[in-house]
């Protein structure tokens, strides 16, 4: 399995960056390192999904001088969509930001462990 | 200068609110007789109804206390050192006095021991689970930049052939995202505009909106730079945006280009000089009419290539500005629902408001 | 080459690392901010320029720019109630 996975190696790292934007999400207390995890891990998938389409030898897929030969250019369709994606993942990040203002509003601090236990003695309060 | 007094006059308003005690009914409107072009309405600062001023009263971690006698767990390193141990009594009483007192009880504290313990086991588990049978998957694909791979098809040799002869633009990637596949491009600038209005949706009605982040008078060297340089950056982005077809670059680029000029001038000269310019109102109704002449042309694109017939657009020769058909219209109306959308939510966090 | 994509590629497993273990949320906004500008000079290389410049404008632009102003507006709500505790 090393061997095959020694000349993806761009890949390879795409996916360890997952592991470890995921790993962020998970154990860390502050919110703000928890969307920057999140954000960690969107970025990631991008550099994979690049990666796909990329083909030795060949070059950026604009057409010049004319030549529309396959051999020329690399495959644009993992480009086009991973160009979607970048945007989405502003909008995303501004929106999860707009909503740690509403939660500091609420609950006067950003740390999960305080917010998890104020929340849980609101509940057995009913 | 009157733009200091105003920020000062802001900030110990909301400093002021903090500290007192006074009802929210009782907080005057603001004096902004000191502004120039001011053509915000009055009544859009007050957010808050008079009868519910509960948004911005809340309880703070130091208003916890626990009511257990005997327990190993000491909240007192979480919640700061107000939070000691007392009795029975001592937590009833306190429950009573104050309305905004909560007791912890001995089940929270258990029930988050065992929560804690098992979302550690349960992360450590799904990370390193996930990133192995990941990697397992991707030891059995192809190599890295094979051509014979499958995801090189004849779809790719299909775009890249008959790219420009069917579209007329140069840019293979803007051919696919503004004309073989431009319903997700829309779908794209759907999602843009629906996190700018939630965005404004939860900003406004926050308690910290009532105070403007970066209202201080620059120094006179960034002033006289940012005026010097604003032309070039946005002539720099509108030239992206217009060679969309021809070179890298496009709606979204030229788009957050020309959004981050906007909101480099809103921070050397405050976001009043862009408001005269570029209200709310306006923001609003020109993201609206660009969506919407975006889904007209492509409404008609869709009509026209569902029924057989062939479009009146003419392509025009390869590499002059004008080709490509649809293409440039597009690319404008995309720019400016990126531009106004980052500048929107750059005065949002800024600001409070639009 | 090789070697160069190799080390940038170790430059951002390090940086996501790092992201981590900083105690202060500031710098771990400005290595997110190394990251968005390292990520954008890999893509240059994998040949997608439309991608490389969309993510220098927005993933160093945009998204570093919103996370500053947010630390900064709960910093300033904090200091100001804090305030008003002490002076209670």
């Amino acid at each position: 399995m090393l061997e095959a996975l020694r000349s993806n190696y761009i890949e390879a790292t795409a996916l360890i960056l997952f592991g470890i934007g995921l790993a962020t999400l998970l154990w860390e207390k502050n919110l703000i390192k928890k969307i920057i995890g999140f954000n960690i891990m969107e970025t990631s998938i991008f550099l994979f999904l690049t990666a796909k389409g990329y083909i030795a030898g060949r070059g950026a897929p604009i057409i010049t001088d004319g030549i529309t030969d396959v051999e020329y250019y690399i495959n644009p369709l993992p480009s086009a969509i991973v160009l979607t994606g970048i945007v989405i993942a502003v909008s995303i990040t501004a929106f999860m930001l707009a909503l740690c203002l509403k939660i500091y509003d609420i609950y006067g601090t950003l740390d999960m462990d305080k917010i998890t236990v104020m929340d849980m003695a609101e509940r057995s309060e009913d | 200068m009157p733009e200091a007094k105003n920020d000062k006059n802001k900030f110990d308003k909301f400093v002021n609110w903090v500290n007192a005690d006074e009802d929210i009914s009782s907080r005057e409107e603001e004096n902004i007789a000191d502004d120039d072009n001011d053509n915000r309405n009055d009544k859009s600062r007050d957010h808050f109804d008079n009868d519910s001023p509960s948004i911005c009263d809340r309880l703070e971690p130091e208003d916890f206390h626990m009511g257990v006698v005997d327990e190993e767990f000491d909240y007192s390193e979480m919640f700061g050192d107000d939070s000691g141990r007392i009795d029975q009594d001592q937590a009833a009483a306190l429950a009573e006095n104050s309305a905004r007192r909560v007791v912890l009880r001995k089940g929270v504290r258990d029930r988050f021991r065992t929560t804690q313990v098992f979302f550690t086991l349960v992360s450590v588990l799904l990370t390193i689970g996930i990133v192995g049978v990941l990697l397992l998957a991707l030891s059995q694909m192809p190599q890295f930049g094979d051509p014979a791979s499958p995801t090189n098809n004849e779809v790719y040799e299909r775009y890249v052939q008959r790219g420009v002869e069917d579209t007329g633009a140069t840019n293979i990637v803007a051919a696919i995202i503004l004309d073989y596949r431009a319903f997700d491009t829309l779908g794209e600038a759907f999602v843009l505009f629906t996190a700018l209005i939630g965005v404004i949706m939860l900003v406004r009605t926050s308690c910290g909106s009532q105070f403007i982040l970066v209202e201080r008078t620059q120094p006179l060297m960034l002033r006289f730079m940012i005026m010097l340089i604003s032309p070039f950056i946005l002539i720099y982005g509108i030239y992206i945006l217009l060679n969309g077809h021809l070179t890298p670059g496009g709606g979204f680029s030229g788009g957050a280009i020309l959004g981050s000029a906007l909101s480099l001038y809103a921070i050397s000269f405050g976001a009043q000089k862009v408001r005269t310019l570029l209200s709310f109102k306006t923001l609003l109704i020109s993201i609206s009419i660009a969506l919407l002449f975006y889904a007209i042309v492509k409404g008609y694109s869709f009509v026209i290539g569902a029924s057989g017939l062939s479009s009146g657009i003419p392509l025009g020769t390869p590499g002059n500005l004008f080709s490509g058909g649809l293409i440039v219209p597009l690319n404008i109306s995309v720019g400016i629902v990126v531009a106004f959308t980052v500048y929107g939510l750059y005065a949002l966090f800024s600001e409070g408001e639009v | 080459m090789v070697f160069f994509q190799i080390l940038l590629l170790g430059f951002l497993v390090f940086c996501a690392l790092a992201v981590s273990f900083t105690k202060r949320i500031i710098s771990a906004v400005v290595i997110f901010m190394s990251y968005s500008i390292v990520m954008s000079i890999i893509w240059l290389m994998l040949e997608s320029p439309d991608l490389a410049l969309t993510e220098a404008a927005v993933g160093a632009g945009i998204t570093s720019v919103i996370f500053l102003l947010v630390i900064k507006r709960i910093n300033t709500m904090e200091e100001a109630r804090s305030n008003a505790r002490g002076k209670k």
